[in-house]
């Protein structure tokens, strides 16, 4: 059971975001994803979302490949975007039951309320909109986790929110890997991505993620130019 | 389809108050219409007063025959009282059945029968004179009638009798029936029209409610919700598939609803064409309404182009002016307009394949997940 990413290539138009991209993610792997702003790091988790398609390349989870086995895929990757995909004027619970309702399988209240505590979030009844930004992407996250994924794609997932849910988020994910999910994640925060992190695949021409993490004492992949 | 009828509850119930509103308001709607409506028309009937110097059986059917006219407010008052209201131009004419009216009636006299009085205001005094003098014209007849037959019978039959039987003939064999109108006032409603300008209020507010009820679809288009679909039982295009069906059953409830409202209010007769045009509008709408949504991004700016197609609705809807000649003119106007074939009750309409054609073909285009 992995992730292989094969020959990867895509771009707009003219503009080449990554050609050629190969890396491959074990169960119960974290793998941290950095590069300057506009580098493909949100299209590259798009692509493995299904939410964009690749120019080029071969992307197989779990033996299945993407281009063939669609409907099948759908079940086992969970997206957390970058921008909060919650119902704002719903309650915690809701915005669960809501996205219950339309997830593959069937969860009770216990089931959905325990997914939530788990993440410490405990305010169950209140409205999304009275919720500080640590419980909304904590939220986020928890929506994404319903269906119970095999690989949980991040994209920024604990931007602009305080230290304690981002330290309660990422002790989440340790948790979510040690029972054998594969988890990709990307952030600008080099701190969170060390203590976080299994390995770093960092992808763009900017040389200054290279060289920080090839510093770094977590493994490293590089992505060529 | 129970999740997504459960998820659909979700999001309602947050504003269950403006949602309810919106879907009774055909109902609703139409009835304080109907309500204002047929107050006006009370309001705006001609004041007009007979006085009867005479109780006989034949004054008070002359005053019964002026009571039924449509537009006409009648008053029974004292000769005095009713020419001292006419100079204040409180009544638009007065008619004094004199004493001795019937006698003079069954001695075949036709002359000063009636005195009418009216004000250099009056406008509805030569049509009731009219038809005043028509109906005096049959009662002068009945009593020719009666004496031909007494000449030939030999007092066989009373007065009664024989003008009971004239009446008898006349209603079987509606020998004489004439409908007075008041030229100057337009619109001489009719129950068919009647009925006509019912259900093309509820198509107006029937349209108003689909079409503002449909902007869930704009609401619900956030770019980081639709991403979330990739991953759900349900494609972006299913849900909205789905819940477009859902919406379409509800308002197809209210058209049931609103049936059976009107029939017990305005004793409308509900037959299987008319609920099947109601169904086949509700449907064309709701299409409509999908296919217009999955366009707009912004709810402020489909709000304003919805008020602009209901203006333009309503104007050639025949609601407010009647469109009889135009659409004779433009027959165009019929095929596309949803509302003529609801009035006429005779769906099937082109426009419903038209609009599930496009409503499957934008469905297919649009680039979600």
């Amino acid at each position: 059971m992995m992730l292989i990413v094969e020959k990867l290539s895509k771009s707009y138009g003219k503009n080449m975001i990554f050609d050629n991209l190969s890396f491959n993610v074990h169960p119960g792997e974290i793998v941290g994803l950095v590069g300057e702003n506009g580098a493909g790091k949100s299209t590259l988790l798009s692509i493995l979302a299904m939410v964009q398609k690749a120019d080029a390349g071969t992307i197989t989870l779990n033996h299945q490949c993407y281009q063939t086995d669609k409907k099948e895929l759908r079940r086992q990757i969970g997206f957390v975007p970058q921008d909060l995909a919650i119902w704002e004027q719903l309650s915690v619970k809701e915005n669960m039951q809501f996205f219950a309702q339309l997830s593959w399988v069937k969860k009770d209240m216990a089931e959905l309320k325990e997914l939530c505590l788990q993440m410490q979030l405990e305010k169950w009844d209140e409205p999304v909109k009275s919720l500080s930004g640590g419980m909304k992407r904590k939220l986020n996250i928890a929506i994404s986790l319903i269906h119970d994924p095999h690989l949980l794609l991040l994209d920024e997932p604990t931007a602009g929110i305080d230290l304690k849910s981002r330290t309660e988020i990422g002790r989440y994910l340790k948790q979510l890997a040690s029972q054998g999910k594969m988890i990709i994640y990307t952030s600008h925060d080099m701190d969170e991505l060390r203590s976080l992190c299994d390995r770093v695949l960092c992808i763009g021409k900017d040389p200054f993620y290279k060289n920080i993490f090839h510093e770094s004492p977590i493994p490293f992949l590089a992505i060529p130019d | 389809m129970i999740s997504i009828i459960k998820s659909r509850w979700i999001l309602w119930k947050k504003h269950w108050l403006a949602n309810s509103l919106f879907l009774f308001l055909p109902v609703v709607a139409t009835i304080i219409t109907m309500t204002l409506f047929t107050n006006i028309q009370e309001d705006s009937k001609v004041p007009i007063a007979i006085v009867k110097k005479e109780d006989s059986p034949m004054a008070d059917s002359l005053y019964e025959a002026a009571a039924d006219l449509p537009y006409i407010r009648l008053f029974n008052l004292s000769e005095k009282e009713a020419l001292i209201k006419l100079e204040r131009h409180e009544l638009d004419s007065v008619f004094v059945i004199d004493s001795g009216f019937a006698e003079k009636i069954k001695s075949g006299a036709r002359n000063r029968l009636i005195t009418g009085y009216s004000n250099h205001g009056s406008f509805a005094y030569t049509p009731i004179k009219e038809m005043l003098v028509s109906y005096v014209q049959t009662l002068t007849a009945q009593a020719k009638t009666y004496y031909t037959v007494d000449q030939m019978a030999g007092g066989k039959w009373t007065w009664e009798e024989v003008t009971e039987k004239i009446s008898d003939i006349q209603t079987e064999q509606q020998l004489l029936e004439t409908t007075f109108h008041l030229n100057s006032i337009a619109g001489n409603a009719t129950n068919e029209e009647r009925n006509r300008n019912l259900w093309e209020i509820w198509g107006y507010f029937m349209f108003i409610s689909i079409f503002f009820l449909f902007d869930w679809q704009i609401k619900e288009k956030k770019t980081a919700i639709l991403s979330r679909y990739a991953m759900m039982k349900y494609s972006y295009q299913q849900y909205v598939f789905f819940h477009t069906a859902v919406y379409t059953f509800m308002f197809v409830s209210i058209c049931l609803l609103s049936a059976a409202m009107f029939h017990m209010l305005y004793e409308e007769k509900i037959t299987f064409s008319l609920l099947w045009s109601m169904v086949m509008y509700t449907i064309t709408l709701s299409l409509a309404a999908s296919i217009l949504s999955a366009v707009y991004r912004s709810v402020y700016v489909y709000y304003w182009t919805v008020l602009l197609i209901s203006g333009v609705y309503l104007i050639t809807s025949g609601v407010i002016i009647p469109t009889d000649g135009i659409v004779s003119a433009y027959p165009v106007i019929s095929l596309v307009h949803p509302v003529y074939p609801l009035v006429q009750e005779k769906y099937f309409h082109p426009l419903v394949i038209l609009f599930l054609g496009l409503f499957l073909v934008t469905q297919r285009k649009q680039k979600y997940f």
